[in-house]
């Protein structure tokens, strides 16, 4: 599958991508998405190239400058056993080229270190420092070598993704401290908080420097929440993951198991049935619908606006029921699977969803017009928990929070997948990147979100929701993306030659945007620490894994 | 409009009547349970079921662990005579074998065994106690957010915990009652247990979700344990993937008013 041409310097790799838009290109199409888009539920999408390992720093900043390339995810893979090294991948969003770029290098079994890019693009810190905790692999240069993924309690030299792991072991615990980064001078105190916290939400634990109520400098202290997912996809079989799929974070259940089937399908080359694309389409907009509203409202709740507050949480309540009378399970779980949908919906069901659509409609606008027309509201939403677009592009910031600073991104359109790669989308952007821009963004996107399930349901037609025979398989691995609520998830998979999960990486869009959140307080008050956290909607299980 | 009256503002005897009265015809907590036909004994729903659920006894009887079922639906896709349907499921119990039931294969009888009704259920003291008012503390020990999802949605205007005297506290020092989640992660235990050990007693622990049941889908692992009995003690156990505030609401009702 990878290009086999020898790769050099970064016009090697704008001719591979080309090459191999040309190939496309020779298939039905108007837009490079297109013809794909309609065989295998992707773009151009993926494209994996070999490269030598030496040859990394510099190709990665010529992505980054010369095709303006960000960086998404970087992974690693134990291939001792067959390939005598680990092998390094990293993604790159190129949106100009609708193109997801696949950069695999190998990092040879008896020197276990790659050159660390986290100075330069600061992007890479946190998925570096993941590696070299599961894998035992260095980023030589890293400006930050602590543990990220697993606590001090965890033994130096205990590496979970390295095929020698014990998986069915107890882990002994060790002494150790997590060391915080001091901020010192007169004034200055630690405030910490967590990881039990005062509203229903996840574990993780900030600890603020501050002079006053200001905050100088916040540390993030997460993966209280680890639950070894990737570790745990092993050997699964493909209905197996896409159950661990729809269990990694509770409202993104359907985009993570949409990104896992379309891995899925890819590596075994199944165009899924057109219904079943326009259907998924819609359970993803309802998901990103019901999670927004949860955003919404949990933002009234934290200015103390219960009044707006409840609206949403009626408005969100309607969406969830909606979603229960769909599949019987309010966060729809149990409804995708790879090669399509895992069962049919009836029509009469379709018809009570597409009559939703005006009364959400309504209730949107009064929502939105409650929530905008009061000064207590605008007085704590603007200006407050500024992430400028220069810290966001630096950062690799994907989703909402990434469009509300004034970046174009979304998968939908620079990735088309499914319904999307049929259905072209304008990407909605604003450009004040405070909590007033990210929830005035949310309501446009509920908005779009309503626009595009009645596109999708308006010229359904009844047929197959699934196909492919997913039995037969030879080793294959590919890659699965997808717009969850938060921004994009990608989900790589590896299969073995008996039809299971050899490997499975993932990468909520969450893991991207915790580590701006900590720019976006810079100066802020204490208090409107739990509003910023709630604009910026973070999943602590999407990104703990 | 129509003048409010105190009664409507409080109501301290609301019973599981109540809330049986706003269910649906979804009521959104599916669970496998035969549906009267003849179950062949192939085995098929023990071998898919991803959480082991499901275990076939001396080749005579199919037993269903409530406690582990994540509704994830495999064992009635899976099952070739269609003796497997998503039924209403199962409300809380206070032990885990309560939540266990075994199904003759000759007869599979889509009635879940129900516990004779007395007039005059008798509530241990401890229970008691909280009959009319629950400060609650959630603590969330590695869930996938959407137990925490549906427990936030208690307090929404359609659910409305509060008139119930169920409030959702701040701190483990104002709570009755500790809610946990998901299967106890490696790194959350030192603060599932300092959160336990900071809560007054007397208290209740209850455990939500399938995860914090049984350790669910994700539990003993190197990294998770096998659900919260492993660490603290538990009164109450809400299966399911996840419960619905309906769900937790009964059983916490029930709980109260002796019935489970």
């Amino acid at each position: 599958m990878a290009t086999t041409m020898h790769i050099r310097s970064i016009k090697d790799i704008v001719r591979a991508i080309d090459n191999k838009a040309g190939e496309y290109a020779g298939k039905a199409g108007k837009r490079p998405g297109e013809a794909l888009g309609e065989a295998l539920g992707g773009a151009l999408g993926e494209v994996l190239i070999d490269i030598e390992l030496s040859l990394l720093p510099k190709l990665a900043l010529d992505i980054v400058d010369e095709l303006h390339g960000t960086l998404q995810f970087i992974f690693a893979v134990d291939e001792r056993s067959h390939n005598n090294g680990f092998s390094l991948h990293h993604i790159f969003g190129i949106p100009s080229k609708h193109c997801l770029l696949h950069l695999k290098s190998v990092i040879p079994a008896d020197a276990p270190e790659f050159p660390s890019l986290a100075l330069q693009l600061p992007a890479m810190n946190w998925h570096e420092r993941k590696i070299a905790d599961m894998l035992g692999l260095t980023p030589v240069g890293h400006p930050d070598p602590r543990r990220l993924v697993l606590h001090e309690d965890w033994p130096q030299g205990v590496y979970p993704w390295r095929d020698d792991f014990d998986s069915k072991q107890k882990v002994p615990r060790v002494k150790g401290t997590y060391e915080f980064h001091r901020i010192e001078g007169e004034g200055v105190f630690e405030i910490a908080v967590g990881p039990v916290h005062a509203g229903i939400i996840e574990p993780g634990h900030f600890r603020f420097s501050s002079v006053g109520e200001k905050i100088l400098y916040l540390e993030l202290r997460l993966f209280y929440k680890h639950r070894g997912i990737e570790r745990f996809m092993r050997g699964r079989s493909l209905l197996e993951g896409a159950l661990v799929a729809e269990r990694v974070s509770g409202d993104e259940t359907v985009a993570n198991s949409v990104a896992y089937s379309q891995a899925i399908e890819r590596i075994f080359k199944v165009a899924i049935p057109e219904r079943a694309q326009r259907l998924r389409a819609v359970f993803l907009e309802l998901e990103r619908m019901h999670c927004h509203l949860a955003d919404i409202g949990g933002a009234a709740t934290d200015i103390a606006f219960s009044i707006g507050a409840a609206k949403a949480a009626l408005l969100r309540e309607k969406v969830m029921s909606l979603c229960e009378m769909v599949s019987g399970s309010r966060f729809l779980r149990g409804m995708i699977a790879p090669g399509g949908l895992r069962r049919d919906i009836d029509n009469e069901v379709i018809h009570r969803i597409s009559s939703f659509i005006e009364i959400a409609l309504c209730d949107v606008k009064e929502l939105e017009a409650t929530t905008f027309s009061r000064s207590s509201v605008i007085d704590r939403f603007m200006k407050t928990g500024v992430l400028s677009t220069e810290h966001a592009l630096n950062l690799g910031v994907v989703g909402p929070v990434a469009r509300a600073s004034g970046i174009a991104v979304d998968t939908r359109t620079d990735y088309p997948y499914g319904f999307y790669a049929m259905h072209p989308l304008d990407i909605i952007t604003r450009f004040d990147g405070d909590v007033a821009a990210r929830v005035r963004l949310k309501f446009d996107e509920v908005r779009q979100s309503l626009g595009i399930i009645e596109a999708a349901l308006g010229a359904i037609k009844s047929g197959a929701v699934r196909t492919g025979d997913f039995a037969v398989s030879s080793r294959g691995q590919a890659l699965g993306w997808v717009e969850a609520p938060r921004g994009m998830t990608l989900c790589w998979v590896e299969i073995d030659d008996e039809a299971k999960i050899a490997n499975c990486r993932l990468r909520t869009p969450s893991f991207n945007n915790w580590p701006a959140l900590p720019y976006a307080l810079h100066g802020n008050i204490v208090p409107d620490f739990p509003l910023v956290n709630k604009s910026f909607n973070l999943s602590y299980a999407g990104n703990d894994l | 409009m129509r003048r409010i009256s105190c009664k409507r503002i409080c109501r301290p005897k609301v019973t599981i009547k109540d809330i049986d009265a706003q269910r649906s015809s979804n009521s959104g907590r599916w669970m496998p349970v035969p549906d009267g036909l003849v179950c062949s004994g192939c085995t098929a729903c023990v071998k898919i079921c991803p959480t082991g659920a499901i275990t076939l006894k001396n080749d005579r009887q199919l037993v269903f662990k409530y406690d582990a079922c994540i509704a994830c639906r495999a064992c009635v896709d899976a099952c070739a005579p269609g003796a497997l349907v998503m039924g209403p499921g199962i409300d809380g119990a206070t032990s885990r074998g309560a939540l266990t039931h075994a199904f003759s294969i000759n007869k599979l009888s889509p009635n879940l065994p129900e516990k004779p009704q007395t007039k005059d259920a008798v509530i241990p003291e401890k229970i008691k106690i909280f009959a009319r008012s629950m400060h609650v503390r959630e603590v969330d020990c590695g869930s996938c957010n959407a137990c925490e999802l549906e427990i936030a949605a208690i307090s929404n205007p359609v659910y409305d915990a509060e008139r119930f005297g169920i409030h959702i506290v701040a701190s483990p020092r104002h709570a009755d009652v500790l809610f946990v989640t998901g299967p106890v992660t490696r790194q959350m235990e030192l603060a599932l247990r300092k959160t336990d050990a900071a809560t007054p007693t007397p208290k209740l622990i209850v455990a939500i979700g399938a995860c914090a049941c049984s350790g669910g889908l994700f539990g003993n692992t190197p990294v998770t344990g096998t659900g919260v009995d492993e660490f603290i003690g538990v009164d109450l156990y809400i299966p399911g993937c996840p419960p619905s505030p309906r769900a937790i609401l009964r059983s916490i009702l029930a709980l109260r008013s002796g019935t489970i």
